[in-house]
């Protein structure tokens, strides 16, 4: 490894290959020269407002009693230092597993004649350098212009401490999370089912983790929440005299009052470069031996050298039990079902997205208790149409956009669009049954009066499913973008279009929460009121006599709307999309 | 006389140097390597001086002998 070989690399990423104007081209990623000029104006522009405003304030204040306040507590700023490193840590744990793993990317660089790990040192520098921009552009400039007013020749020497000693926080929490993430890979290669389940399982704590934070601070619990990430930090000991933070605190801010330093604080700070230096060796170190292992592998593209013969039972999907349709749409049924199940992130999305919003329509109820009871079945009851759009929505229409490059099979095969349509619609259901009777049986427990709706919501519920899928197909085939692709792992960084846009998309989800909200509402309500009006018997009748009469125009409506969508995506010309 | 290989690896140090002292064991005194325009402008030092030169006691040629 030589450093010209790191300079010479880093500096083809830096400096990249800009356009003075926007390079035209679907296909192209050469990016304009525009966007690197702004941000280096507008930092430029940041850090001279904020010396600016520390000359104006500092001599408000008086620099004796900063420089006196300093002096007395000189590990003041550990848990901004310590906060840095751990974001780093944070930030860069995906990264190793991830992108610095063999990426197709990465592939391309190792074909160079420079050490594989010479390259993987250089993609941590970049890192580095990515991470800690925020902290320089912020804190440079308030530590020059503090050692301004310092106005003593050592207090400069704090600028250069502060630079060094922020950029090792950076590589040393970067490193770590490096070596974390690459130990990650480790115990995940070759096992996808593992990491299947993990992501899973991260999706939804995200999903739930996420909806349950912002909940909290609809509920006034805001502020709770930043008192309590501060405690956590003091338990863990970021204000500790032993973490790198305060050793960067005490030497940084030492410098800039001209505090006497010790000897041992002088080699205590001296430890964080070279072990910043050590790491980032090591982590680069890893990546390479990680490459030869293996561990970051991906499936490869290539045929086999011999021929694979795999052997399988032939496909012969069965429809739903006792239900006719024909074999297009069984067929495209399960092969929704099997492309949606197939990446454990796509599928918990599906299927937990609409926690997010629901958790808006349940919490009314929780946040103010008795008085609102009254309204709990009512927002059971949107909470369930909402679920049923939202399948409807993804299974169907997002899946149908998704379809883009197959469109062509499609179209060839002369297949029945809208049988097929139909499929996709109906992939949602079995997940819409499952979701409607867990709400059920909340209702029962809560409202144990309704037992008699509750059969009557699900059965509802299923039906306004296959009115939203099918109105989110059509509305996915007349305005849907099919060249969007469902890549959840490449969703940072890179262009992953939302599949179906603008008004179509809200037009998909309001019409069919309207028709839901309208009929479910009606049956309720109507039947809620029969209920007390002529006997509770009446109130069963009349609304198991107005469900098939709901579930008659909710059919007709699928069927009409599968249509519309069948007849566009055959229309389409989708050898645009290949 | 010049004896030799025509060498289209991946032009990583490592398995460079493998394979270069594994042609000079078997009496080749002359490599041909597959450069591309990028190797050339950006990485000629790492390609020819530090692989050839250090590693091996060979010098690059250029091509005649």
């Amino acid at each position: 490894m030589t450093i010209s070989e790191l300079i010479t690399l880093l500096r083809q990423d830096i400096t990249q290959n800009y356009r003075m104007r926007g390079a035209k081209g679907a296909r192209t990623e050469k990016k304009t020269l525009n966007r690197p000029i702004l941000w280096t104006i507008g930092g430029i522009v940041v850090g001279v407002i904020i010396i600016a405003a520390v000359l104006w304030i500092g001599p408000i204040i008086g620099w004796d009693v900063i420089s006196q306040i300093v002096s007395e507590n000189l590990g003041l700023g550990s848990t901004i230092f310590n906060a840095i490193l751990l974001f780093a840590f944070l930030g860069s744990i995906m990264f190793a597993a991830t992108t610095v793993g063999n990426s197709e990317r990465m592939e391309y660089l190792l074909v160079m004649p420079v050490e594989m790990r010479t390259i993987f040192m250089e993609k941590y520098l970049l890192l580095i350098i990515y991470s800690s921009i925020f902290w320089l552009v912020i804190g440079t400039p308030i530590i020059i212009g503090f050692s301004i007013l310092a106005a003593h020749p050592i207090g400069y020497l704090s600028i250069l401490a502060f630079v060094i000693l922020v950029l090792s926080e950076v590589t040393i929490g970067t490193s770590i999370g490096g070596l974390l993430g690459l130990a990650f890979a480790k115990v995940l290669a070759g096992r996808r089912r593992l990491k299947q389940i993990g992501w899973a399982i991260m999706t939804s704590l995200g999903i739930v983790v996420g909806s349950l934070w912002y909940a909290s601070i609809y509920l006034g619990e805001g502020a709770g929440w930043f008192n309590q990430i501060i405690d956590i930090a003091m338990a863990l000991g970021f204000a500790s005299d032993l973490t790198p933070g305060y050793y960067v605190s005490v030497m940084t801010l030492g410098l800039l009052v001209g505090a006497p330093l010790s000897i041992q604080h002088f080699f205590a700070t001296l430890l964080i470069p070279l072990s910043a230096g050590g790491l980032l060796y090591l982590n680069s170190y890893v990546s390479e031996l990680a490459h030869y292992s293996g561990w970051m592998r991906s499936e490869s593209k290539r045929t086999p050298k011999e021929k694979v013969l795999e052997e399988h039972p032939p496909w012969n999907p069965n429809p739903f039990p006792r239900l006719q349709m024909s074999i297009t749409t069984s067929v495209s049924m399960w092969y929704n079902l099997t492309s949606v199940k197939r990446e454990s992130k796509v599928f918990t999305q599906y299927l937990l997205g609409p926690l997010r919003y629901l958790i808006w329509l349940i919490l009314p109820v929780f946040a103010w208790g008795d008085e609102l009871l009254f309204i709990l079945p009512y927002m059971l009851t949107a909470a369930l149409v909402s679920l049923a759009v939202s399948y409807g929505v993804s299974f169907a229409g997002y899946e149908t956009v998704y379809e883009g490059r197959n469109l062509m099979n499609l179209q060839l095969a002369a297949a029945n669009m809208s049988d097929y349509v139909k499929g996709k619609v109906l992939s949602a259901v079995p997940f819409t049954i499952a979701a409607a009777s867990i709400v059920g049986v909340f209702y029962l427990i809560f409202l144990p009066a309704t037992w008699f709706q509750i059969p009557a919501m699900v059965i509802g519920c299923i039906f306004v499913n296959l009115v939203a899928g099918a109105i989110a197909a059509n509305a996915g085939a007349s305005n849907g973008d099919f060249k969007a692709e469902r890549m959840f792992t490449r969703q940072r960084g890179a262009a992953v279009r939302p599949p179906i846009k603008g008004l179509a998309i809200i037009k998909a989800q309001l019409i069919p929460n309207a028709y839901g909200y309208m009929g479910l509402f009606g049956l309720v309500l109507g039947s809620t009121f029969i209920a007390t009006v002529y006997g509770l018997l009446v109130g069963i009748l009349a609304l198991y006599l107005l469900l098939p009469v709901f579930a008659l125009i909710s059919l007709r409506l699928y069927r009409s709307y599968s249509f519309k969508a069948g007849v566009k995506l055959a229309q389409l010309e989708a050898s645009e999309y290949l | 006389m010049e004896r030799g290989f025509a060498w289209h690896h991946s032009k990583q140090p490592r398995h460079a140097q493998a394979d270069f002292e594994d042609m000079f064991s078997h009496n080749c005194n002359s490599v041909l390597i597959a450069a591309s325009e990028h190797d050339l402008d950006y990485w000629y030092r790492s390609l020819f001086m530090d692989k050839l030169g250090h590693q091996s006691g060979v010098l690059p040629g250029n091509g005649t002998g």
